[in-house]
């Protein structure tokens, strides 16, 4: 296969030299991939699969309408060329407006420290989620349900533009989910683990009290006591920081969704003071080993590092070439597609906000009564308004952790949380579980940091136990 | 949770129109109130007013009344409940169904469906396997877009004959 997809390379660029003077631009997109899906429920396989893939999509650009043709026959290359710039001419009746960036003709790998998941067999990858699917299951006699769910991918990915722009780049992606449902009669409690690397198979071994972790949770909520629902000043671990700077604030970062929606853009106004002087928010693919890390986006800008709040102020957002070109902006790399099936859309990389200088222990002093949070459960965004369930939880008493709750929900208006940030702790930890959503390309894989965070009126909800016939 | 009212049974009628010409003839399966979807975390079954299956149904321990693989349910409220609202301090939780069928790995969206004003909103996956996204759909002149299924339901059509007295 890889054969294949250097032949296609020579091809690439002649059809962009013919058809590119015919439309603004023009990108093919060619694409192999293999990858693994292992997922074990109650320790039983349910998948277990090993695919590879090949194809490509074109992209072309006339007078500002796009034109977009995919395939999966290398053979149905000039073809679709031939269909997307047609369709471009016929949409475009208006202005191409792309930022410049200049062409590159490059060959690159993310370096991996240890071992690709290429070289690991797939009996070795099943034993791995059954050892941990043992783990969960064998941790007390009222795990009800496991679940272990084992990805990974190795992409290469050719890009060749009408402006001369080659670049070869190829990565390695891994990712592993766990979790353990506990039951006592009617009470029904679930913890979660996830973890992924673009570094090394190893980053997936030995997670045992990770995974045990899981495990624990579950049981031990069984036996806690619903949270008293209220509003709280809350600190949250660096888990839920990095969940809720991509979650709540990144999104409304990307530039397409603010171009498309004129209230939103206005909300996002650059200079608009957003939290105190101290936060700092980054999003991007430059720094090295994380999940969104890589050399050049989807339509050849280099992976950049932009902030986007800078001492409390929003200074900066998310772009592609177009949206970059439409708001007279600088492209910031951020051109992500999922696979070749998809047109490139304006996605996060890295998202964190900086460590600040605060001591984790101090973040607690002086809250009279208030709830500590780690990890997350699940989530629900609907443009600026979040929920998010903690995955286990404290309440605070005096300035001190007290007695362990459960059903812990964190709801706000990111807006409003973002002003309420009272301190930033001086801690920083990479989660590397993310797998990123939008416009129907799921499981995209991101970063997402941050420190600890007190943060104040935050409406904390308990679980109610209705229940449905 | 269903009453039984005849604006219930209409906007179920309208759904399930709909969704089938969508479906029809492609891998999604639409199957009406009275399939039993089962909860294998739970143990017990549940009754939607709407599954949506791709591919053949997946049953638990091959028996016939337990469906364990929706993409998509609705559900139609029958009282009033909040809406959503950009000025509320949190996000509404609707009734227990969705929060026990959240766990179902197969399932990409949730859709209420309001009985006392012409309103549906989608809950799909977005980020992550447990992050949920939220859409809200007001009003006879707009449309609710389901991105699994490509399905596109006018308001007008889910509401069709519905009692529009009891539309707010």
């Amino acid at each position: 296969m890889a054969e294949a997809i250097d032949q296609a390379r020579m091809r690439m660029q002649e059809l962009c030299d013919r058809w590119g003077p015919r439309v603004d631009y023009l990108a093919i997109r060619l694409e192999q991939s293999e990858g693994t899906d292992i997922f074990l429920r109650g320790g039983n396989t349910e998948t277990l699969s090993e695919a590879i893939a090949i194809g490509g999509h074109v992209r072309a650009c006339y007078r500002g309408g796009w034109g977009f043709a995919s395939f999966n026959d290398l053979e149905s290359l000039a073809p679709c060329v031939e269909d997307a710039v047609a369709a471009a001419r016929l949409v475009g009746h208006d202005e191409t407006l792309l930022a410049s960036v200049d062409p590159v003709q490059v060959s690159c790998r993310l370096p991996l420290t240890g071992t690709d998941p290429r070289q690991v067999s797939l009996a070795r990858k099943k034993a791995l989620c059954s050892q941990y699917a043992d783990l969960l299951q064998g941790a007390d006699s009222r795990i009800a349900t496991t679940s272990v769910r084992y990805a990974d991918v190795a992409q290469r990915v050719l890009l060749a533009t009408s402006e001369g722009t080659l670049i070869d780049q190829a990565w390695s992606d891994m990712e592993m989910r766990f979790a353990a449902t506990a039951r006592n009669g009617d009470t029904v409690q679930t913890g979660r683990e996830t973890t992924g690397s673009r570094k090394a198979y190893e980053d997936l071994e030995n997670l045992d009290s990770q995974v045990m972790g899981a495990a624990q949770r579950a049981i031990a909520a069984l036996d806690l006591p619903p949270v008293r629902g209220g509003t709280y000043e809350v600190v949250i671990d660096p888990i839920l920081t990095g969940l809720f700077v991509h979650e709540a604030f990144g999104h409304l970062s990307e530039a397409d969704m603010a171009y498309e929606n004129p209230d939103l853009l206005e909300s996002m106004s650059l200079g608009r003071r957003f939290g105190p002087a101290a936060l700092q928010i980054f999003d991007g693919a430059a720094p090295e080993g994380h999940r969104g890390s890589y050399f050049y986006d989807d339509e050849g800008t280099p992976a950049t590092t932009t902030q986007l709040i800078q001492d409390g102020v929003l200074v900066g957002r998310l772009h592609s070439r177009e949206t970059a070109g439409k708001l007279g902006e600088q492209p910031t790399g951020n051109a992500r597609c999922l696979n070749y099936h998809y047109s490139p859309l304006v996605r996060m990389t890295n998202t964190w906000i900086e460590r600040g200088t605060t001591p984790v222990n101090d973040l607690f002093a002086d809250i009279k009564e208030g709830v500590y949070a780690r990890n997350w459960l699940e989530g629900m965004t609907n443009g600026e308004m979040f929920t998010f369930t903690a995955g286990e939880a404290w309440m605070i008493r005096n300035g001190r952790l007290a007695e362990p709750v459960r059903d812990v929900t964190l709801s706000g208006n990111v807006f409003r949380t973002l002003a309420d940030i009272a301190a930033i702790g001086d801690d920083f930890y990479w989660d590397e579980s993310g797998g990123c959503g939008k416009g129907g390309q799921n499981g995209l894989p991101v970063g997402c940091g941050g420190p600890s965070l007190r943060i104040g009126n935050v409406v904390v909800g308990g679980e109610a136990e209705d229940g449905y016939e | 949770m269903s009453n039984g009212s005849i604006n219930h049974g209409r906007i179920l009628r309208n759904l399930m129109r709909l969704m089938d010409v969508t479906c029809g003839h492609s891998l999604y399966e639409v199957l009406p109130r009275g399939v039993q979807m089962w909860l294998p975390e739970q143990e017990r079954g549940v009754y939607p007013d709407l599954i949506v299956v791709a591919g053949a149904p997946l049953l638990h321990d091959g028996q016939a009344d337990r469906v364990l693989n929706p993409c998509v349910l609705f559900e139609i409220l029958s009282d009033p409940t909040p809406s959503y609202s950009p000025e509320a301090a949190a996000l509404p939780e609707r009734g227990g169904l969705f929060r026990q069928c959240r766990a179902i790995p197969y399932l990409q969206a949730y859709v209420f469906v309001h009985q006392t004003e012409a309103r549906v909103e989608q809950f799909y996956r977005a980020d992550a396997e447990h992050l949920w996204g939220m859409t809200a759909q007001t009003g006879l002149d707009s449309v609710v877009e389901l991105a699994i299924t490509n399905a596109r339901l006018p308001m007008m059509d889910i509401y069709a004959q519905v009692d529009s007295s009891l539309l707010v």
